[in-house]
């Protein structure tokens, strides 16, 4: 514990207010605060739901979604719990299965995780709680670090299996082997289930129904226990993912004290101000401190003041960084005292972690800069206050950052220092976002062919597929053509009615690449250090790691520096740099052979469409970009790749045209924008630029603020608008997934389509650049492959108005 | 009438990788009576890679029709439709047999699967069909096209197609260095063997990849026989020859050249009297085990469980375990390659058809000799490869070449059970006796890792750690907990 006394009355008067009065050279950061109100908790004696024999070992009362989730499974239903982390998830299913192992000696269970690293975490919370509750069961870890003497003894006799998606993959192979698992299997757990959505999601659902035919050929029908973070969809997703009905359980019954959040707006840097004193309305956000090295100094000033801070950043390098920039601005602070900070990621070695881990719980460090690497799971205790600098992408990491602070039920602080991007920019207008219970849907999709067919494959190498395994892989005619795809293809001798066989080489299993949709697989090397990344598919090699691209993986900047491809494993060269740059890719776009899958007519001839289209893009050439200046640091440098087709899922919207003229008369002709001579456009007229602009706007717009109704990433998108299309004939703009066959993240934003463009046309209205083309925080992408060019903020806004307005109607 | 027709198919990426001494070294192993390269320019090089005088067609660049002997073919080769007319002068001549399948071979048919849109093309089948149809072609023929893999075999309306080149998949790039050994039968059945560029030459011992057969080949060395015959000590004394590697290259040099078995282990093979086993199904993901193959050692009275109806699929295994537990069930149930295939794939039948044996099947003490010397470290077996008739070949095992491996034989399965009738129906006794032949042989390899010698103090065990374990696992008596 620190020996210093506190200065100033902070530690005692933990709240945005006593913050900002006692925050040095203070200049307006706090613009809101918000509160999630304490809440005591909801408890039941766990005898109400449990036998004496076991309710007699627990030490405290069952939180009430334990009980009611214990209720429901004894009742034969499936179930998700959607609740917030440290709400004794992992008790309900551990509890469920000892019950069940009460009740029949032989009873198995499979716990699946989706990491390594929390499979071995959780069995040896698995094991103690089994351990405290006097139950004879055991869980052991079975995956790819298991020694295959092992192996065995974990099939034959341990009770809960735990193991990871990847692996049941493979094992369904042999599930003879497993068969003594399979026929007294009672229980499947699927934990952190809502982390299965995009590609990775896909595969698992469709392992899951692998797995669950081969149970039932078997005999056995388990519970199975989905337990998830907040979504907004917890029974749409277990669902899809299971094909099994749900009881959702979300009524979060654990206690926690009061939250107040800061939001700490980092003050102009007059270091970019050239011109002197301007005006608040003349503030663009860029031209403001970074998040990080304001949530540095926030970070010191609390610590100095005897208030352990945890502080949450979006890279490893952020971390070491944010360290020593809270160190030096503790040399500044008034206090003149020493600061213990400390930074924390899942790159530093196991020890190091465990120390720094261990001087929280103990008070031995003031602050610790970290990654969401301690977002959750491990117990450090619970600290005073959090900053976080920058939104994490999701309600439910934000609440779970906001989470960390507090001790037992003590109210605690969080200061949120929001980046100049345009969500972080979005939240800092509108706060109350973050209070709402809509939280974000994840997605699963099961349309995407290619998927579906390779696990078709590898089930008719599991066993025979006839007309019962339409219950799994259905409806009838999607069976019938994927049997009827490999038959050709010479995989597949047979048919539904006499039981279609796989016949091809062993294990098809192993083909399956759980990250990606096509096999054409591009491993990712690096020359100098160590990147442990699974190999991504072609195109995604060609977009975002063609020769040239600076890109970020797990915290860490990368250059590519080649791809290797006239072999047999074709890979990308990268090596670690470390530059205040990113890279705009430039590319030839084209969307062709549409096929409407389902239309809305939002009226006056507006109409919104999802289905399945080509996209054609040819990447030609890049340019490197400052961070902090916003400006090109290089030139167009050329790239040297074929162009890619890529027939996926799509959406679009096709506005009548009428609009061009239209939004050439709303927006005032002194405002036109006129492309360059060099552009590609030069020759456009400026009206017909300036409407491009409001249609490319628009797709950009709605790209960047998916992400805040729907858990994926803009790189999971791609768009295209144009005035004029030839297969629409009208002016239109496309969002389309960007992987091979789609994985329904444009389908989605097909469904939510009114909140999305309601939320793209608040952030623009609201930026305060003030600039006829948009900044990075309203339209502006670092995506965008052509130059950001033609962007015009007027105009998208006429036509997204015109849009909301028929839409709504 | 002669016998089935040897094809070997030189896929690039194996030219490059191989080496003049290999490319012959292949090509008098598998004594092909033609030899097609996937690319032409490297027809010479391999016409130079032989004494004898074997036809090398290259159909990616092939003009006119191409006809293997004249006398009585059996293949004939094209370069485009158009060429499909000279096949009408053929039959209209009488040169070709009307009673034997004949294979059409060109680069003009290419599968092309699409998963996104769920369908598979025969890209240029109209064409094809069209000049088969107008020049009026009335034989049996078996297309074999070069853009398919040689496991690919289906029907696309009339025209039977079958794959030739390994790796081929439709996307043009070849990815593998295997070369494959097609026999066409005059039935029309296809039988298609791969075999890795690595196992010819310096190569094809243990240990020995492209480096170190360099280093080999730079001292001196031209053969395996070379290798055999100098003492571990002085291979060791080569750069990247450490003392282990050395041993145990010596050691699969000599088992090559000695036709014996070679022990690295202490390990013991069962001693009661074996039953060795071999089954027959209709693929690696079976429906049906119609042929179970049963040498009793102790009785030296060779058995046969079979089913041949379709409707009791379970008959054989069913059989085979009323024997097994009423007169053998204290000896080892002993099957090539039996822990990847044989052992699971009936453990599966018998669960489905008569799952009252499961106990005794699991109680069986199951051993296999591939999994023992090759998996666990236990013995270098001689012969080109691990097969099995690779292997007895070497330890002196005499067999008719029949040409006809498992994948050949569950396609015929396959085609019978989906159509029973007199025209698909398998040639039984055939079979079976082929069957005997494997099972036999198999017993042979067995008594030859037996009596094998051990290298008393020599302890090549590779990785220590890993193997000790196994072999703790095999010194327990070989128990199949697998």
């Amino acid at each position: 514990m620190s020996s210093h006394t506190p200065r100033y009355a902070l530690a005692d008067s933990l709240e945005p207010e006593t913050l900002a009065q006692t925050f040095p050279d203070y200049d307006d950061q706090l613009v809101a605060r918000t509160v999630q109100e304490a809440s005591d908790g909801l408890f039941e004696d766990p005898e109400s739901v449990l036998p004496a024999n076991l309710a007699d070992n627990l030490d405290n009362d069952l939180y009430s979604h334990q009980a009611d989730a214990l209720a429901a499974l004894q009742d034969g239903d499936n179930v998700t719990v959607a609740t917030s982390t440290s709400s004794g998830k992992t008790w309900i299913y551990t509890l469920y299965f000892a019950l069940l192992k009460q009740q029949n000696p032989d009873a198995r269970a499979l716990f699946l995780y989706p990491t390594k690293a929390l499979s071995t975490d959780q069995e040896k919370a698995v094991n103690d709680l089994f351990n405290d509750l006097g139950v004879d069961a055991t869980a052991e870890t079975y995956d790819g670090d298991t020694k295959s003497g092992r192996k065995p003894i974990i099939r034959d006799k341990k009770d809960v299996v735990i193991s990871n998606f990847a692996g049941i993959n493979e094992y369904l192979s042999n599930h003879v082997k497993w068969n003594d698992v399979y026929e007294n299997c009672e229980l499947i757990v699927i934990d952190e289930s809502h982390t299965y959505t995009g590609v990775h999601g896909m595969h698992v659902a469709w392992v899951i129904r692998r797995l669950r035919r081969m149970l039932n050929h078997y005999d056995a029908d388990p519970q199975i226990v989905c337990s998830t973070a907040t979504i907004g969809n917890p029974k749409e997703h277990s669902e899809s993912l299971t094909g099994a009905e749900f009881t959702v359980i979300d009524n979060d019954g654990s206690p926690h004290g009061q939250r107040e959040i800061a939001f700490w707006q980092p003050p102009v840097d007059k270091e970019n101000d050239g011109h002197g004193y301007i005006s608040e309305d003349e503030v663009v956000p860029d031209m403001r401190k970074r998040a990080g090295s304001e949530a540095a100094r926030v970070t010191a000033h609390l610590g100095l003041n005897d208030v352990q801070t945890l502080t949450f950043t979006r890279s490893r390098q952020g971390t070491e960084i944010g360290a020593k920039q809270a160190g030096s601005a503790a040399g500044d602070h008034p206090s003149d005292e020493y600061l213990r900070v400390k930074p924390y990621h899942a790159g530093l070695s196991k020890k190091k972690r465990r120390g720094v881990e261990h001087q929280l719980k103990s008070g031995e460090t003031d602050a610790v800069i970290t990654t969401n690497a301690l977002e959750l799971g491990i117990d450090i205790g619970g600290v005073d206050a959090t900053v976080l600098a920058g939104y994490p992408g999701t309600r439910q990491s934000f609440w779970q950052q906001v989470g960390r602070a507090g001790r037992g039920g003590s109210d605690s602080l969080s200061v949120f220092i929001p980046r100049s991007d345009a969500i972080d920019q979005y939240i800092l207008d509108d706060p109350d976002y973050l209070l709402s219970d809509d939280v974000e849907d994840a997605v699963v999709d099961l349309e995407n062919n290619a998927v579906y067919a390779r696990h078709v494959l590898c089930a008719a190498n599991e066993s025979p597929l006839t007309e019962d395994d339409v219950e799994w892989f259905g409806p009838r005619d999607r069976l019938e053509r994927a049997v009827s795809v490999w038959q050709d293809a010479g995989r597949m001798v047979g048919d539904l009615d006499r039981g279609a066989q796989y016949n091809g080489a062993p294990r098809p299993q192993s083909d399956i690449s759980m990250y990606a949709t096509t096999d054409e697989l591009y491993d990712v090397r690096c020359t100098n250090g160590d990147i442990d990344m699974e190999p991504i598919e072609k195109k995604r090699a060609y977009r975002d790691y063609h020769p040239g691209a600076l890109v970020m993986y797990d915290g860490q900047q990368y250059e590519v520096t080649d791809i290797h491809e006239d072999r047999y494993q074709p890979y990308v060269e990268v090596q670690r740099v470390n530059t205040r740059e990113y890279t705009i890719t430039l590319s030839d776009k084209r969307v062709h052979d549409l096929e409407v899958k389902e239309s809305r007519d939002l009226g006056g001839g507006f109409s919104i469409h999802k289905g399945m289209g080509t996209v054609d893009v040819a990447y030609t050439q890049y340019k490197r970009m400052d961070i902090d200046g916003g400006h090109a640091s290089s030139g167009m440098m050329p790239i040297d790749l074929p162009p890619v087709s890529l027939r996926t899922q799509l959406m679009w919207i096709e506005l009548p045209n009428r609009m061009l003229p239209e939004v050439e008369a709303a927006v005032n002709d002194e405002e036109y924008i006129e492309p360059s001579e060099d552009s590609e456009f030069a020759g456009m007229s400026p009206a017909r630029f300036t409407v491009a602009g409001g249609l490319h706007g628009a797709e950009h717009g709605m790209i960047k603020m998916a992400p805040l109704e729907l858990r994926l990433d803009n790189s999971d998108m791609g768009g295209l608008s144009m005035p004029m299309h030839p297969e629409t004939e009208s002016p239109v703009w496309f969002i389309h997934d960007a992987v091979e066959g789609g994985v329904g993240f444009s389908y989605s934003i097909y469904e939510n389509f009114e909140e999305i463009a309601l939320k793209t046309l608040a952030r623009v209205e609201h930026c305060s650049c003030g600039r006829v083309e948009g900044c990075p925080s309203c339209l502006m992408s670092s995506q965008c492959g052509n130059n950001n060019e033609p962007l015009h903020r007027e105009a998208t806004q006429f036509i997204l108005d015109q849009v909301l307005y028929h839409a709504t109607d | 009438m002669s016998g089935p027709l040897r094809v070997a198919v030189y896929p690039e990426v194996a030219c490059e990788r191989m080496r003049p001494n290999q490319l012959s070294e292949s090509i008098d192993f598998l004594s092909p009576d033609i030899v097609i390269a996937t690319a032409p320019y490297h027809r010479s090089l391999l016409r130079r890679s032989t004494e004898y005088d074997v036809p090398v067609i290259t159909p990616a660049n092939q003009t006119g029709t191409w006809v293997h002997n004249v006398a009585d073919p059996l293949l004939v080769a094209i370069g485009s439709t158009k060429d499909i007319s000279s096949l009408a002068d053929l039959e209209a001549a009488d040169e070709l047999n009307p009673d034997t399948e004949t294979f059409l071979l060109s680069d003009l048919l290419t599968v092309d699967i699409d998963l996104t849109d769920l369908t598979t093309t025969l890209d240029g089948q109209a064409d094809y069909e069209a000049a088969l149809n107008s020049n009026d072609i009335a034989g049996s023929y078996t297309h074999l096209t070069m853009n398919a893999p040689p496991d690919y075999r289906n029907n696309w309306g009339d025209l039977t197609v079958q794959g030739v080149v390994p790796g081929a998949d439709g996307t043009g790039v070849e990815k593998t260095t295997t070369i494959t050994l097609l026999t066409l039968h005059r039935n029309g059945l296809v039988s298609s063997r791969d075999i890795d560029a690595g196992k010819f030459g310096l190569e094809a011992l243990d240990e020995i990849g492209p480096n170190r057969a360099d280093t080999l080949r730079d001292a001196g060395f031209t053969s395996k026989e070379d290798v055999a015959n100098t003492p571990p000590h002085e291979l060791q004394s080569m750069d990247g020859f450490g003392r282990k590697t050395a041993q145990k290259i010596h050691a699969s040099a000599t088992a090559l050249e000695d036709g014996d078995v070679h022990r690295t282990s202490d390990a013991t093979v069962p001693h009661a009297d074996p039953v060795f086993i071999d089954i027959e199904t209709d693929g690696l993901s079976p429906t049906i085990v119609w042929l179970i193959g049963v040498l009793d050692s102790a009785s030296d009275r060779y058995l046969t469980f079979t089913t041949r109806d379709p409707d009791a699929k379970g008959k054989a295994v069913v059989n085979f375990m009323m024997w097994y537990t009423a007169n053998a069930s204290n000896r080892p149930i002993v099957a090539y390659h039996g822990q990847g295939f044989d052992f699971p794939v009936l453990k599966d039948h018998i669960q489905r058809h008569c799952s009252k044996y499961v106990d005794a099947w699991e109680d069986a003490w199951k051993f296999d000799p591939y999994w023992w010397a090759v998996k666990n470290n236990n013995a270098i077996l001689p012969g080109r490869t691990n097969k099995l008739e690779d292997v007895a070949e070497g330890l002196g095992w005499e067999t008719d070449d029949t040409g006809l491996t498992g994948g050949a034989v569950a396609h015929v399965m396959q085609r019978w059970l989906a159509n029973p009738c007199e025209e698909t129906e398998p040639d039984w006794e055939k079979h079976e006796a082929y069957c005997e032949d494997d099972v036999r042989s198999m017993a042979y390899v067995f008594d030859a890792i037996k009596d094998a010698d051990r290298l008393g103090g020599i302890a090549i065990t590779g990785d220590a750690t890993e193997s000790d374990e196994e072999n703790v696992q095999t010194a327990q008596g070989t128990l199949s907990d697998f």
